[in-house]
């Protein structure tokens, strides 16, 4: 067990989390060793080359055009194009922030680099993180070079195999190998994948693996400990959800609900006396499978007709992929055959509606696509729960929030509530959903509730037990200007008044304003902005923190509001600023111009030719002056831990 | 000693709140006084310790360990020491009386509650020269008090005998409470004596500089050491039958107790176990502690958790006055320990399987989700339900349930017993378990052809 979950961790640390992608900060200087490698090339070509030198050769010739580099904000990786019109296939992860929290967020800012170094915006068509496919489209007014596919079902171990991408920022990296194995279970993915011993790095990632004659075979994903163990998701896998992206938007599985199966491995076949098929290992009671006379024990032997069999686990994830890539809503006939105890078995025709899959949770391998809704002064972070998680974590049929962060020494902590625990109530008022938590808990805070009652779940023990906020800027006094009516990471800034116990005075430019972070934003973040920033007047708050992203543009340079800004500062007052809307206070004058202050990378030029002391930095906070790029949560969270000590001192 | 030393010293060192030194003795209190009557009680209680305990020298496969040892049973030649030593590993003792060299050999250790006790035997001829300090019935040594310790000569140390007293400075509560002495460089193991010549506490090693285990909270420990290492028999069964109640319980949270006004220094009662003294006596889930034999439970959190702890001190036969809080009224209920029932299992060998009946206890605290079946304790390495199927996964785990062998329900241990004969009877090559965990239901099937001769 314990070799397993290191294989798998490993997989994950390297091949996920750090990624195949490549973190930004690596560039390499490419433009002499370009001069270097040229003049040896023109040196050698008296010399004789073999069929494979030519072969190798060509495939790079023909390949290159339509291999590109993707970078992110946060990360970057490889890819490939697809149509003459610009749509690019890369990794999920690539193009993900690695936000634990909300896994399913994508960068903002993707940018793809052709062979060319011809530099192009790309938008998000659609994303998975497992399978780990993206597909991106960027607009060209000239055709582009579109790679050609291989079917990976004729992939054969021992073919040769060439990947090509951006190893550790090494553009067009090209490594040869051969296929070391065709269906590889052992990373725990959503399909088997294919292993080569082609050198695969961080940054190949997205990139593709070809067979010899430059076809797409696969999709460079991830990377294990040791030497030459890569692996590439197949790529027919890859062109279902391409379809899929192009289609919805997303990737649409289907599947049985709720039914678990598995392989039918040889012991097992004998002991129950059926030899081909697929084991139905478990059923949920009072669900669709269940009603359609699934029982677990039930072996699946035909599928429409047509007969079905697993007794390896690649088998297996091939049958579930079978289903998987049905459209949603597809009534299917199942071929059954029950175990009778001392006589032949029984068959039976079952037929089952396919419904779309619930989110994925965060499991080995898997990055998850279910999103935490985190309070990080209470230190209390919680998911929403659905069958598959409850089945993956062997959890009961409370209802309820699943806890998913106690922080250390937090109130959460210190009222016992762990992770693992389910959140039944707050208060006295059931939170069955994300939204419905943080509308209680949010009362709660508003009210400066001295204790909060919460009634749990604890290994299938209902305990009821207090939250003791400490609201440790209570009575502090917070003026929020929104310059535009999307602010990301709006239910941030809200909880962290609450939280902190800060009277919030919300204005802005904008009639109402709405998070974009979730989807039950809507109602417990909307902040109704009755009030123009510019009837701020400075002895009413301790604090001003501006916010907006680039729409908030017009309003850098209005003198109402650099004013404001200006005798905030003089009066000893907070001054902050997030990502674009920091520009703000770059713009003031006066003695505030000492201070160092950071804002979005975009805006470094425009913003060091304003400030005497821009640093670029992600958080900045320099004696009542706290600044930050924004760009993502782990640096907005530093940002209000620096805000917060500017305001308790 | 003389009695007029004695009442000087009871009024310099206040034995008593409201003893005033101007009005009390039959004379006058000076320095000279108090000083001369711990100097004489130094020599007086250095010659009670004499022979009563001695300086030892334990090579271990790790290293070599120093230490005092009390003399607790001087015909059979028991010695005590604070620690925890592996029987493995001890390969030589040595000790010394009054400077002399004889050897002792490991009895038994134990470790309790993060304390380790040892049991050593001192070789048959040294015996005579030895006698016993009593650990029945030792005093309490109250904030204040003075308490004298002794380290005898070894071969390395550069003394006769070591001797120092020190006040009490405080008690650490714990499960074991500890007296603070201030910095000492008694050895460990060090016997105290109160003014009276009493034996009170040991000294406890570097972990704790300066603190002193006291004997009264160790009797019943000692008595059990001796049984166990008397009988190697019986201490299976003294493990595996320790005395219980038949509770699970918990701290109250802090924050909570204030908010619903309960004691602080309460403790839950998360479980009553079926057919349990606990049951027989009442005692009810949620359920609060509040003292122990008209002892409140004192302190927050830890603290609250070790004082009931000791309060409770479980021992077979003895009967337990607990106060509880029940819906807002307080109530005592009496529960009397009494061994814990035996623990039901099997092993099957060949299989590789060893299963436990589920007990109420198991089914509660393990938070399973079926009485009907029987539970899985241990996976033998090899064996063919070690087998695994993915990469590094066994067939089995600990804390599963088989609920079915071969499609059979498997309700209980005998059960569970008659359909593994059956199949061994048969000579079936495969068997089909039906596993739980949690309220999810699997299967997994046993190939028993992977079984090795030895496993048959």
């Amino acid at each position: 067990m314990s070799t397993v979950s290191i294989v798998r961790s490993t997989a994950v640390s390297l091949g996920l989390i750090v990624g195949l992608s490549l973190p930004s900060g690596i560039k390499i200087a490419e433009a002499d060793d370009d001069r270097k490698a040229t003049s040896k090339r023109t040196k050698r070509k008296s010399a004789k080359k073999s069929a494979n030198d030519r072969r190798g050769e060509q495939l790079f010739r023909e390949f290159n055009p339509s291999l590109v580099e993707i970078m992110t904000e946060g990360s970057g990786g490889s890819g490939y194009i697809i149509s003459k019109d610009g749509y690019i296939l890369t990794n999920g992860h690539v193009i993900s922030m690695f936000d634990r929290e909300d896994p399913m967020r994508v960068s903002k800012k993707i940018t793809v680099r052709m062979h060319d170094e011809k530099i192009h915006k790309a938008r998000e068509i659609g994303h998975s993180l497992d399978p780990d496919v993206a597909l991106l489209k960027i607009d060209v007014d000239y055709e582009l070079k579109p790679v050609t596919f291989a079917d990976s079902k004729q992939v054969v171990t021992g073919q040769v195999s060439w990947a090509a991408g951006m190893p550790r920022g090494l553009k067009q990296t090209y490594t040869k190998g051969v296929i070391s194995n065709t269906e590889r279970t052992a990373l725990g993915t959503f399909t088997k994948v294919i292993q080569t011993d082609a050198a695969i790095n961080p940054g190949n990632s997205g990139g593709p693996l070809l067979n010899e004659a430059g076809q797409v075979i696969g999709m460079n994903t991830y990377g294990v400990g040791g030497n030459n163990l890569g692996f590439a998701l197949p790529i027919d896998v890859v062109l279902v959800l391409e379809e899929h992206f192009r289609k919805f938007g997303r990737f649409k599985r289907s599947s049985p609900s709720f039914m678990i199966t598995k392989e039918l491995y040889d012991d097992l076949g004998q002991a129950i006396g059926i030899e081909k098929g697929v084991f139905v290992e478990y059923v949920e009671p009072d669900t669709d499978a269940h009603k359609a006379g699934f029982r677990a024990g039930d072996v699946i032997i035909a599928v429409n007709g047509k007969s079905v069999h697993a007794s390896k686990r690649s088998e297996l994830l091939d049958f579930n992929w079978s289903l998987t890539t049905m459209p949603n809503s597809t009534e299917v006939s199942f071929t059954v055959k029950r175990p009778v105890a001392g006589g032949s078995p029984q068959t039976k025709t079952l037929a089952l509606r396919l419904v779309e899959s619930d989110p994925l949770p965060r499991k080995d391998h898997q990055i998850g696509e279910i999103r935490e809704l985190r309070y990080d002064h209470l230190g209390l972070g919680v998911h929403e729960l659905n069958r598959t998680y409850r089945y993956q974590y062997r959890l009961g049929k409370h209802a309820g929030v699943h806890i998913v962060t106690s922080g250390r020494s937090s109130p959460a902590q210190k009222a016992g509530l762990g992770r693992g625990h389910i959140v039944k109530a707050i208060q006295g008022v059931e939170v069955p959903t994300q939204q419905a938590f943080a509308q209680e808990l949010d009362k709660q805070l508003k009210a400066k509730a001295k204790y909060i009652e919460v009634l749990y779940y604890r290994r299938g023990e209902e305990l009821e037990t207090v939250l003791a906020p400490s609201y440790p800027l209570r009575g502090k006094r917070l003026a929020l200007v929104a310059l535009t009516d999307e602010i990301e990471y709006l239910d941030f800034f809200h909880r962290f008044t609450l939280e902190l116990g800060i009277t919030p005075i919300w204005t802005g430019t904008v009639k109402q304003t709405k998070a974009a972070v979730y989807d039950h934003a809507e109602q417990p973040f909307s902040v109704v902005l009755a009030r123009a920033p510019s009837s701020l007047k400075v002895d009413e708050f301790d604090a001003i923190l501006f916010l907006g992203d680039k729409d908030s543009k017009p309003y850098w340079n209005d003198p109402a509001l650099t004013r404001l800004v200006e005798n905030a500062y003089t009066s000893g007052k907070v001054v902050a600023g997030v990502g674009p809307a920091a520009m703000v206070l770059i713009h003031a004058s006066g003695p505030i111009k000492d201070k160092k202050m950071t804002t979005t990378r975009e805006l470094g030029d425009l913003a060091s030719q304003k400030a005497q002391k821009f640093t670029g930095g992600a958080v900045e906070a320099d004696a009542k002056v706290v600044t930050t790029t924004g760009i993502d949560r782990r640096v907005v969270r530093r940002f209000l831990m620096a805000l917060k000590g500017e305001m308790t001192n | 000693m003389t009695r007029t030393l004695v009442a000087a010293l009871a009024i310099s060192i206040g034995c008593g709140p409201g003893s005033t030194p101007s009005v009390q003795g039959p004379e006058p209190v000076t320095g000279h006084n108090v000083i001369d009557a711990l100097h004489k009680l130094t020599v007086e209680n250095g010659e009670v310790v004499k022979g009563r305990s001695v300086y030892v020298e334990v090579t271990e496969s790790t290293g070599v360990n120093t230490g005092v040892a009390v003399v607790i049973d001087s015909a059979n030649g028991y010695l005590l020491m604070p620690i925890f030593m592996a029987k493995k590993n001890v390969d030589k003792i040595r000790i010394w009386i009054e400077g002399d060299e004889f050897s002792a050999r490991f009895l038994f250790s134990d470790n309790e509650n993060g304390l380790g006790l040892s049991l050593l035997k001192v070789e048959e001829s040294a015996r005579e020269l030895l006698q016993a300090l009593d650990y029945h019935n030792s005093p309490f040594a109250n904030q204040g008090q003075y308490l004298f310790a002794y380290t005898p000569t070894g071969a390395q140390t550069n003394f006769e005998t070591f001797a120092f007293h020190s006040q009490v400075r405080g008690t650490i509560m714990s499960v074991y409470d500890q007296l603070h002495m201030g910095q000492t460089n008694a050895a460990i193991g060090t016997p105290l004596l109160d003014t009276k010549g009493a034996w009170v506490g040991l000294m406890a090693g570097s972990r704790y500089r300066g603190s002193v285990y006291l004997v009264r909270d160790l009797e019943d420990r000692i008595d059990t050491l001796i049984q166990k290492a008397e009988d190697p028999d019986k201490y299976e069964e003294i493990e595996k039958r320790k005395p219980w109640i038949g509770i699970r319980t918990e701290v109250i949270n802090e924050d909570y107790a204030k908010y619903k006004d309960l004691p602080k220094s309460g403790i839950w009662v998360r479980a009553v176990y079926r057919d349990s003294p606990a049951e027989r006596a009442g005692l009810k889930p949620d359920d609060l502690i509040v003292a122990i034999d008209d002892r409140d439970i004192k302190g927050r959190g830890n603290v609250a958790w070790s004082q009931f702890r000791k309060l409770m001190r479980p021992k077979d036969g003895v009967k337990r006055n607990i106060k509880v809080i029940r819906d807002g009224t307080k109530q005592t209920l009496t529960a009397i320990y009494e061994k814990r029932p035996e623990e039901k299992s099997f092993k099957d060998g060949k299989i590789g399987l060893t299963v436990s009946a589920i007990t109420d206890m198991a089914y509660q605290d393990k938070n399973l989700e079926t009485r009907q079946g029987v539970l899985i304790s241990d996976i033998e390495r090899g064996s063919p339900a070690a087998t695994s199927r993915t990469f590094g996964a066994s067939l089995f785990q600990r804390g599963q349930v088989i609920v079915a062998v071969n499609g059979k329900p498997v309700p209980d241990l005998a059960t569970f017993k008659a359909l593994i004969r059956e199949v061994r009877e048969r000579n079936d090559e495969v068997v089909l378990f039906k596993l739980m965990s949690g309220r999810f239901t699997f299967f997994e099937s046993v190939n028993l052809s992977l079984a090795t001769e030895a496993e048959e």
